[in-house]
């Protein structure tokens, strides 16, 4: 720790304060409990031979699931997993991703283990924060491993991999209206692109780490596109950044709301519609609403910015069986392999029993990792578009510096 | 005892002994003073506690800060946020920027609301303006109205190209974009918190004015005052401790609020202090984020301050002393129908047009389409039909929505029962022991709870209550524990009338049934309780209001058998399910003005409002 006092009465009222207040702030200590709870459990090192008809025995045993989730969609979930196991109380919450993280920590550092089962995004949070200090524990179901790749399994499983897009109306430009990422920070789009904001979005942070990671490509596509070297401004530190810089000093717009922008977007009979980054499930607008979103698919460097949603067992949870059984059923059953056949609508009759807790989530824009289910449908580009990704050591040094560097930018 | 006794007892110290006895049953004889200690210690418990968790929180490494401080543990002290947040690279950003435009709407806001208030106040209570029953319910509706309500529809109206997709009504019947400033930004925000915080002053105002002897304002008539100098010389200074009340209330909210700010001033990057709290919470930077929430209670401290110096100086505001009482109507001539008029014009803005908005929403099929081959009641009665989203439970069937409001209903009653007595027997030792410490400490505590950020404050109570605290078992997860923390946050509004309400009730009501040998409880029961009871139950209802759509306070500590409607909507719109929204807020919009019609009716005799 090395800051330095500016003011001596700071430093006075300060220190008082923390003579009082030391008592409760209690450093974290190692929990012998969480060993015997892995143990019990059979999770982390203990999870081996793992029989599942076991596992389900004592899941009905335990009668009840306690789901922290980022995502409305666990709702249905819910409703869904009580088709299967009626003897399992279900008990979802739609939190919100960082609200789904505050709950967990705050009530473990209270001492209380409400919860089973956690899903969020955000892997700062996710990984670096409550994965080391037990508040979850990565569980992957045994007869999934060799159907997962290992970076979608460890540290944390994934249950599905979502993507931000650049959106653009297909009804007012028939074809892309551009080549390169970087036409966006240009006049004619200034006051015209807009994005929902990094702040309470985790996903959209996650986004933004992208940019900034792949920043040589960034460059390259610059370079390719304008024939010139990138000039960098004043104090920016990178492509990734300097394209940041410039997108917003572009007056861009900022949103609370995803879905609102992708309305925004692709609504129809627009003389001059916006473009935007959102999150690609919402072209299934395009089906049920008629809306004209378009992601221009050969952008430079890319168009797609993927990110992965984590679900994990909450550490010393009341229900670890019921809780495997949960993350399984989330994942999409046993017999499920690239040659199902699927339809829609995917929450009932065989499909269902298939796609299970994947049912809910099965549309464009959310992709299970698991290398044997069938794309949902108007997914044909998603396999050999371009995707940039922020990798979680990247996320975990510079998380905090780009929502900084957002921050100061936007308040210019 | 005697003398031969103890030998060396003197008279003198006998003397002494008897009047330190005298002393304390003259100390027990004044059961303001035991109850003053009494709340003082409960109150520090629930107040000062969490207060001191969050300025601990503010000077602790988080985990978050490992970023910047990669050798620092999590728990260390550090001044850390305090440089970030106020002296760094990034504070012109972080705070200061925000804090100015947080400064701006908010003395903006507060004195449109000021004005508004008391102007609807005076012209309801006092004079005779038509139909003075309705537009006493009417003008309390916009609060009931969740405030995000307000900013939807304003951005619905208004909203221009600059953010795409479906034109704004305006600029539909118009054929014109409004500009940026009319559609975005610190206007619209100003008017809309305005259109919803005004209520505060106008309860206030108006339960004060109602006990203004306006035999007061004729002795000014006979002097020669004219109708203006009447109001500003004799009625304005009596029903400052209740404006006094009102500015603060009215500005501490509207620098707080979240919602209209973030909706509002979001596409123009117009940050205020709330948004960026959020924006650090979101991020989970939790250590700037109650740095910036602690600005908000120290400028909120700095508020009650100034009030009490400017009241607690002119402190005898005695109006109703048990003496002769009138209250006289005013005739307002030709100028009664044009301020109807106008009236009933703001409120077509505030009300009629958000709720209509709302109803609307829950009839339609496909967001965005208005026609009437487009509308459907299947959200309310069910029975689905073509276009129709059937996954989406009816509110008939949806168990969700009913059990949210059953345990809304239940919440806000508990509530406001709880806080109305704390809030009465807080404003009756204030106003008694005024001038002590204790008067001056109670004052503050009971007001403190309402400038904690909501999600902040229910952070922290969840590690308080986890375990047993004090002589309080452990209530995570109970009912009783929404019910503790929704009373503490309340408290503010009935402390706060039910010390506005009993600055006017003079001693010397209670000191004749006192010389009667009437009890304390009996004084209390007979007499000042169905005085104050008018302001009390403003309070109270502010309470049950306020908590009927109170979200962010108990999102962290609902479970899901104690969920709210407030939660329920919030999922809704999450899942950007409009109808659902729609059906919700109506559905809460009707309880509370329900409510309020039922409170109104049974309490006239306690003098509420006009009648």
């Amino acid at each position: 720790m090395t800051p330095t006092f500016r003011s001596a009465k700071a430093w006075l009222a300060a220190g008082a304060l923390t003579l009082a207040l030391a008592a409760p702030a209690l450093a974290q200590q190692a929990d012998p409990k969480w060993d015997a709870w892995l143990q019990k459990s059979q999770l982390g090192p203990y999870q081996k031979n793992e029989n599942w008809d076991e596992v389900v025995t004592n899941a009905k045993k335990e009668g009840e699931v306690v789901v922290y989730s980022s995502s409305g969609t666990m709702l249905k979930v819910a409703e869904d997993f009580a088709k299967f196991y009626p003897e399992i109380k279900v008990k979802a919450y739609d939190l919100g991703s960082e609200k789904t993280i505050e709950k967990v920590v705050r009530e473990h550092q209270a001492g209380v283990y409400a919860a089973d089962v956690v899903y969020s995004g955000g892997t700062e949070q996710m990984v670096f924060d409550l994965l080391p200090n037990h508040r979850i524990v990565n569980y992957v179901p045994s007869y999934l491993t060799d159907r997962i790749a290992a970076e979608h399994r460890e540290p944390l499983l994934t249950h599905v991999i979502e993507a931000y897009g650049v959106f653009y109306n297909s009804e007012a430009h028939p074809q892309p209206p551009m080549k390169t990422i970087w036409e966006l920070t240009e006049p004619q789009w200034k006051g015209r692109f807009s994005m929902k904001s990094p702040a309470g979005s985790l996903t959209t942070l996650m986004m933004l780490a992208a940019i900034v990671e792949h920043s040589d490509e960034m460059q390259k596509a610059y370079e390719q596109h304008y024939g010139k070297k990138l000039e960098l401004s004043p104090g920016v530190e990178n492509a990734g950044y300097e394209f940041l810089h410039r997108l917003i000093g572009n007056d861009i717009v900022i949103s609370d709301n995803s879905s609102k922008i992708a309305t925004a977007v692709g609504l129809r009979g627009q003389a001059k519609p916006p473009m935007a980054f959102s999150v690609i499930h919402y072209l299934t607008k395009n089906q049920s609403d008629n809306y004209a979103n378009a992601i221009p698919y050969d952008l430079q460097p890319a168009a797609l910015f993927s990110y992965p949603t984590y679900v994990a067992v909450a550490g010393q949870a009341p229900h670890p069986n019921a809780a495997k059984l949960f993350v399984a059923f989330l994942m999409g059953s046993k017999d499920l392999n690239a040659t199902s056949e699927l339809k829609a609508p995917y929450r009932s009759g065989k499909s269902l029993e298939l796609l299970q807790g994947m049912a809910a989530f099965y549309q464009v824009g959310t992709f299970s990792p698991r290398t044997d289910v069938p794309p949902p449908p108007h997914s044909e580009m998603w396999p050999k578009a371009r995707k940039l990704t922020a990798s979680p050591e990247f996320v975990k040094d510079n998380i905090a510096k780009i929502s900084d560097f957002w921050m100061a930018e936007t308040s210019r | 005892m005697t003398t031969s006794a103890a030998p060396a007892q003197t008279p003198s110290n006998l003397s002494s002994a008897r009047a330190i006895l005298g002393h304390l049953r003259h100390f027990f004889t004044q059961p303001e003073r035991l109850l003053g200690i009494l709340l003082a210690v409960v109150l520090g418990a629930l107040v000062l506690v969490p207060l001191f968790e969050l300025i601990r929180e503010t000077l602790t490494v988080q985990p978050y800060d490992r970023a910047y401080l990669p050798k620092a543990q999590p728990g260390e002290f550090t001044l850390f946020h305090y440089e970030r947040v106020f002296a760094g690279r990034l504070s012109w950003a972080i705070f200061y920027k925000p804090f100015f435009n947080s400064l701006v709407t908010a003395f903006a806001a507060t004195a449109i609301c000021l004005t508004l208030g008391a102007g609807f106040a005076w012209l309801i209570v006092r004079t005779n303006i038509p139909f003075r029953n309705f537009l006493h319910t009417l003008v309390m509706i916009p609060y009931m109205l969740p405030s995000w309500v307000m900013a939807l529809a304003w951005i619905t109206f208004f909203k221009n190209d600059r953010i795409g997709g479906a034109s704004g009504a305006f600029a539909y019947f118009f054929g014109v974009q409004p500009p940026d400033w009319i559609a975005y930004g610190p206007i619209p925000i100003v008017i809309c918190l305005s259109l919803h915080y005004y209520v505060y002053s106008y309860l206030s105002v108006s339960s004060s004015i109602t006990s203004v002897d306006s035999q007061l304002e004729e002795a000014g008539a006979m002097a020669g005052l004219s109708r203006l100098k009447q109001f500003l010389w004799i009625t304005a200074p009596l029903l400052l401790p209740a404006i006094g009340s009102a500015v603060v209330m009215t500005f501490i909210r509207v620098v707080g609020s979240f919602g209209t700010p973030a909706v509002l001033g979001m596409p123009v990057r117009y940050f205020v202090l709330p948004t960026q709290i959020y924006a650090a919470m979101g991020t989970r930077n939790a250590g700037d984020g109650f740095l910036l929430a602690l600005v908000l209670v120290v400028l909120a401290c700095l508020f009650i301050f100034i009030n009490q110096r400017l009241i607690g100086v002119r402190k005898s505001f005695v109006t109703l002393s048990g003496k002769g009482f009138r209250s006289k109507e005013i005739d307002l001539g030709r100028w009664r129908w044009p301020l109807f008029i106008l009236i009933m014009l703001l409120m077509t803005a505030a009300v009629a047009f958000p709720l209509v908005l709302l109803v609307l929403q829950s009839l339609i099929k496909t967001a965005g389409n208005y026609s009437l081959s487009n509308l459907t009641l299947h959200y309310w009665i069910g029975g689905g039909g073509e276009g129709v989203d059937q996954l989406q439970a009816a509110l008939v069937d949806n168990g969700n929505i009913i059990d949210a409001t059953w345990n809304s209903l239940k919440l806000a009653f508990l509530t406001a029962m709880a806080t109305g007595i704390f809030g009465f027997l807080i404003g009756y030792v204030v106003v008694r022991t005024r001038g002590s410490l204790t008067s001056r400490a109670l004052e503050m505590v009971a007001f403190l709870p309402y400038i904690f950020p909501a999600l902040a404050f229910g952070a922290i109570y969840i590690g308080m209550f986890a375990r047993p605290f004090g002589p309080i078992p452990a209530l995570y997860g109970t009912f009783a524990l929404l019910v503790l923390i929704c009373s503490v946050k309340t408290l503010p509004f009935t402390s706060r009338t039910g010390i506005a309400a009993l600055l006017q009730i003079d001693k010397s009501l209670e000191e004749a049934a006192r010389v009667q040998g009437i009890g304390w409880f009996r004084r209390m029961v007979r007499i000042i309780v169905p005085i104050a009871a008018g302001g009390l139950l403003s309070g109270m209802l502010l309470s049950f209001i306020s908590i009927m759509r109170e979200l962010s306070l108990i999102i962290l500590l609902v479970t899901p058998s104690t969920n709210v409607l407030a939660g329920v909507i919030y999922n809704y719109q999450n899942q950007d399910m409009p109808q659902l929204v729609g059906v919700a807020t109506v559905l809460l919009v009707a309880i509370v003005i329900a409510v309020n019609l039922v409170v109104r009716a049974l309490s006239t005799k306690a003098r509420i409002g006009a009648a």
